[in-house]
């Protein structure tokens, strides 16, 4: 009898260590973006002497002169462009090609092929793009950026979506075949359709992969008024450099789209990035 | 006939797009990448070939090695720091713990943020003015150990690798639990018949059960470290020098910064095959194993 209630206050003393640990693990990865929200609401001095605690009064004119200043808001209309514009070519391009692949013409080669591009760093393509866009006269040209996110994405994406399709039974394909749907009829009435998930995920992922590069728009943007919002943020450092709450309210309106999106679409981000992952 | 021909007519059209898109802007760009690795070019003259001249110059490049052995610091740390982490809280999460979708949601929460805002928030935590790890240090008594984290030698590289093991570790966690849940709960169940301990059950049943999972954790950690740009280009610009630097960011000044293209692609191969060999060598290990 002893020895059981001794069991269960062990018990007892590591759950209490578990949800501690679990809770401090929290805090660690949350209060850093709570500490910048509210310092994002001070001015220097308030942020020097009351670091932890509340704004007295808070400062909301910061996100005004951050949204004004450093380019920031013409980043961020430039950076949802070349995101929106990404995944809608994105996803139309992979379905098609996904589509053939997996239900029409399934060719080992041609898969292989495309799915190398998972194993090419970024960095093998910097050189060569900005070459190639000099070529095509598309230097400085939020057109370019589109055009490489949409190449570099293109591998996880028929990754993705041929994993999708291949869930979705022949039968359909056939009978639809037999009403006397041709391809186009069938891709657009049946595989697009049943495809939402999966083309939600690659939406989700492709926009996160945008939003978040810097390098690609390093290299290929220098005129300030194109610049993404990734470019921008980074240069607020060196425009910003003791005005500590509007480079915390710069912070915040950059990462303010993606946490919205993390949050509605959490399913679809973690799938995506841990397919991503999983993918190798 | 007539229907077969549009057939494979509509395929080719079909897959056209995303064949072009690629090719040219992934594939053909690689293989030149390659090819300007052997030669000498600043992007504007013409390129001259010169064979191995680059390797041979990078290999006695001092930078570089700097470069080198701090990108494989990098690994290592985020190796027994990433990977271990996202074991332990995955493992927490998933016995039955309330609220297990909140913590995984918060765990996650730094994984979605640009790199670049991540870099800058900490650049901030290190300030020597209003930087939050200062003010703690000195809250709890321990004013010796403030510094100036992104200029002392000592701290400076392991202060800009450090935001990069934090963003990242919710990614592992989240891989550890799914992997942690795709366990039959039946062997679970019977490793407690036998009176396997939770120690031993872990030791036993899950490590090798998920042992793929570990290894593509492993890889990401590893092609993670090797393109490692972001947080050391915002918070040192790779300096001073290139103490700070990895090679993702080497490559970058040395093409960009510079303008020698030649050797910028040098670089990167050099990326490419270090990550190849790695993962390749993981590869060969796995497979040894499962064959075992």
């Amino acid at each position: 009898m002893r020895r059981f209630v001794k069991k269960t206050f062990v018990e007892k003393i590591n759950l209490i260590v578990k949800y501690l640990f679990l809770i401090i693990v929290a805090i660690v990865s949350l209060y850093p973006f709570i500490w910048v929200v509210t310092s994002s609401l001070k001015n220097n001095n308030e942020i020097y002497r009351n670091s932890f605690g509340l704004p007295k009064v808070a400062l909301w004119d910061n996100y005004v002169e951050a949204w004004k200043g450093a380019h920031v808001g013409t980043s961020f209309f430039n950076s949802l462009f070349v995101c929106l514009a990404t995944i809608t070519i994105l996803i139309i391009v992979t379905a098609m090609g996904s589509y053939i692949l997996t239900r029409v013409y399934k060719n080992a080669f041609l898969s292989t092929y495309l799915s190398l591009g998972i194993m090419i760093p970024i960095h093998a393509l910097l050189i060569p793009s900005v070459l190639l866009f000099k070529f095509l006269h598309l230097q400085d040209n939020l057109v370019s950026l589109v055009i490489v996110y949409v190449a570099t994405n293109i591998s996880f994406s028929m990754f993705i979506m041929k994993g999708f399709l291949e869930g979705i039974p022949k039968e359909l394909d056939e009978a639809a075949t037999i009403d006397g749907s041709n391809l186009v009829g069938i891709f657009f009435k049946i595989i697009f359709p049943i495809a939402k998930p999966g083309i939600a995920t690659v939406a989700t992922l492709a926009f996160l992969n945008c939003w978040n590069d810097l390098l690609l728009g390093l290299v290929l943007i220098s005129d300030p008024a194109k610049k993404t919002l990734s470019m921008s943020i980074s240069a607020l450092k060196g425009s910003y450099v003791t005005q500590y709450g509007l480079l915390c309210a710069g912070f915040i309106i950059s990462i303010i789209p993606v946490v919205i999106m993390y949050l509605l679409l959490q399913k679809q981000v973690v799938q995506g990035m841990t397919a991503g992952a999983v993918k190798g | 006939m007539k229907r077969k021909i549009s057939r494979l007519g509509l395929s080719i059209l079909f897959l056209a797009p995303v064949i072009f898109v690629y090719s040219i802007f992934i594939f053909l760009p690689m293989l030149s990448s390659l090819y300007y690795s052997f030669t000498e070019w600043n992007g504007v003259t013409d390129t001259a070939f010169v064979g191995l001249k680059n390797y041979k110059s990078l290999l006695a490049d001092s930078d570089y090695w700097v470069v080198f052995f701090n990108t494989i610091k990098l690994v290592i740390i985020t190796l027994v720091v990433q990977i271990p982490m996202g074991l332990i809280i995955a493992f927490l999460l998933y016995s039955k713990t309330r609220g297990m979708k909140i913590f995984r949601t918060i765990y996650f929460l730094p994984v979605v943020i640009a790199p670049v805002a991540i870099a800058l928030m900490f650049s901030l935590f290190y300030n020597s003015e209003i930087g939050i790890f200062n003010i703690i240090l000195e809250a709890v008594g321990l004013d010796m150990l403030k510094k100036n984290w992104l200029s002392d030698t000592h701290t400076l590289l392991y202060a800009v690798m450090a935001p990069q093991v934090w963003q990242y570790i919710g990614l592992y966690v989240t891989i550890f639990l799914g992997a942690l849940q795709s366990i039959p709960e039946e062997l679970m169940e019977s490793a407690q018949i036998d009176g396997a301990n939770k120690y031993k059950t872990f030791l036993h049943i899950i490590l090798p059960q998920i042992s793929s999972f570990t290894s593509i954790c492993t890889v990401l950690c590893i092609t993670g470290s090797l393109k490692a740009f972001d947080h050391s280009w915002i918070m040192t610009g790779g300096g001073p020098g290139v103490r700070s630097a990895y090679l993702g960011v080497y490559m970058y000044k040395t093409a960009f910064v510079n303008s020698d293209f030649g050797m910028g692609s040098t670089i990167t191969i050099t990326i490419i095959t270090v990550s190849l060999i790695i993962t390749g060598i993981l590869n060969m290990i796995t497979t040894m194993k499962s064959n075992n």
